[in-house]
């Protein structure tokens, strides 16, 4: 009776303090602060996150605030996946190595990043002759 | 001399007459506006009478006088941008435009004013639409008086109430913004003015400045937005006699200030907000004869800003005067009123004679472990308050208001 109640407890303890998140919080669009800029996050189709080995999400209002926060937290930023909004499906955000990414031409968001996310080449190319934009890699524009 | 003055006057007449009415609605010459538009010139006054318009798009490429008599509707059965003014010199008053189409790229809004100048909107009534009125490229522009709704809601996309983007010379007067994502939004606009609005529950902020130089925004009401007002990466901006109320929440301030310097704050009103005044990379800024009441935290001053004058203010009743993250002080306070100031006035000169220290140790505690706010008004923490008073520690020792006035400024 004393050692089942012995294991239960340390399950529970082991429980507890195992439990790192493994996927990223959802973005509240409209509610959550950017956090490198602090302006709330209003357009879903900008949004970013960074996740952090440590389990917690960051996340961002445009691609341009994610690359500054990693810049100035680079602690963080070891070892972290970062997630981008996919344009084409709305409040789905994915991870960067399955994004195809276009920038400038008529693309404006809220902090100048002016770059899209697609889950496809086809349609990444598709978007990027019709608004004049440029297909760009994620090294292009990842300057340290 | 008589002939001369009947000779000009029948000038003036006859320049008068070049101008042409045209009329718009049932049993009149026109019956779409768009024909009507295509058969005026120059200068040309289109008078709308009541009904229903439904022509898509409408486009206004001569600067005609538009008027709506009555308040006729344009509706954009949520598939197109409404009116797109391309004309200087055109002027749109007295509609009510609603339902604009909605898209995520190239901002649809019920009346678009693309690269001109001189064009006035006024005295329109706005609803349901994605964006409100948007002006891009344009200078000289004057929007009063318009009533603009919509309805969003958290977690879905919705467009701005004013939105001007690159233009110069702005005048936004008496308009009344609800429900939009942000009231006014101006990003790179120079030299304009906002006087007068009062926008509400917007969800983001009821006025958003963005790299936006040498405006002035004077007596407006921000009510209940998600948060009052944010100015962003941006100098010489004037803010006088404004009021910023009830603007609730985790991380909601009145006024949000970030890289902004050489800036003048006077008179405004700073009531029941989570905090008054947050500033962050702020430089160069007076903050004068402003009332802080009930908020959460009067001031956020980060320790990133530097050379901030606040001077003469009234601080009551909020729950925190001034809270920092830094121990640098960098900004000076001067003869302004606390309500928590407990020193004397020997010399009767209606100041203070010990100087106030408006940084209470809790706040500090609270700035940088935002769970300890669970011990608040505990025993423990009222102790800890009035002996950091006495032998400051934790706070830095020369934050402090040196003439803290004995009665409130009537303001």
């Amino acid at each position: 009776m004393k050692l089942k109640a012995v294991v239960t407890i340390t399950c529970i303890v082991f429980a507890i303090f195992s439990c790192k998140q493994t996927v990223p919080d959802p973005i509240r669009y409209n509610a959550d602060h950017c956090n490198n800029c602090g302006m709330t996050i209003s357009n879903p189709v900008f949004a970013a996150l960074l996740f952090t080995k440590k389990g917690r999400t960051y996340k961002f209002d445009d691609i341009a605030c994610l690359m500054s926060f990693k810049k100035d937290n680079a602690d963080k930023a070891v070892g972290a996946s970062i997630y981008l909004a996919n344009f084409i499906k709305s409040n789905e955000l994915i991870p960067l190595e399955k994004t195809f990414l276009i920038k400038g031409g008529t693309i404006k968001s809220p902090m100048g990043g002016n770059t899209l996310a697609f889950d496809n080449q086809a349609s990444a190319q598709h978007y990027a002759t019709e608004i004049n934009a440029e297909y760009v890699t994620w090294n292009s524009i990842d300057k340290p | 001399m008589k002939q001369l003055v009947l000779f000009l006057l029948s000038l003036s007449f006859s320049f008068l007459s070049f101008a042409k009415k045209l009329e718009v609605g049932k049993g009149k010459a026109f019956s779409s506006i768009t024909r009507a538009l295509a058969a005026a010139a120059e200068g040309d006054t289109v008078y709308v009478f009541e009904g229903v318009y439904k022509e898509g798009n409408i486009s206004v490429s001569k600067g005609v006088h538009l008027i709506g008599v009555h308040y006729p509707v344009l509706d954009g059965q949520k598939k197109h941008e409404i009116l797109s003014i391309k004309a200087a010199n055109t002027f749109v008053s007295g509609f009510i435009v609603q339902h604009s189409g909605y898209a995520t790229l190239d901002d649809p809004g019920a009346i678009k004013v693309y690269n001109t100048r001189d064009v006035t909107l006024c005295d329109n009534i706005l609803d349901d639409n994605f964006f409100g009125i948007y002006l891009q490229y344009c200078s000289n522009c004057v929007i009063k008086n318009n009533r603009i709704t919509s309805y969003g809601v958290e977690e879905q996309q919705i467009g701005n109430g004013i939105h001007c983007w690159k233009s110069d010379s702005i005048q936004i007067i008496a308009n009344k913004v609800t429900g939009h994502r942000d009231g006014i939004y101006f990003e790179f606009v120079t030299n304009s003015i906002i006087w007068r609005n009062v926008t509400t529950a917007n969800i983001r902020y009821g006025l958003h400045f963005m790299f936006s130089n040498n405006d002035a925004y004077i007596s407006n009401v921000f009510l209940n937005n998600g948060a009052g007002v944010a100015v962003m990466f941006t100098k010489n901006v004037k803010m006088f006699n404004n009021t910023f109320q009830e603007n609730w929440g985790d991380a909601a301030y009145g006024l949000f200030l970030k890289e902004i310097s050489d800036s003048y704050i006077f008179g405004n009103r700073f009531i029941r907000n989570t905090s008054g005044i947050h500033m962050e990379g702020t430089n160069r800024i007076k903050v004068e004869k402003n009332i802080f009441e009930a908020n959460g935290w009067g001031m956020k001053i980060q320790a990133s800003c530097m050379d901030n004058e606040i001077v003469s203010n009234n601080f009551i009743g909020n729950t925190f005067d001034i809270s920092t993250n830094g121990f640098l002080v960098l900004n000076t306070f001067n003869g302004n009123y606390w309500d928590k100031y407990e020193g004397y006035d020997l010399d009767k000169n209606k100041i203070g004679d010990i100087p106030y220290h408006p940084l209470s140790l809790f706040s500090v505690i609270v700035e940088n472990n935002a769970a300890a706010m669970l011990l608040f008004r505990s025993f423990m923490v009222t102790l800890l308050d009035k002996s950091e008073k006495i032998i400051p520690s934790l706070t830095p020792d020369n934050f402090m208001d040196h003439s803290p006035l004995m009665h409130s400024l009537k303001l």
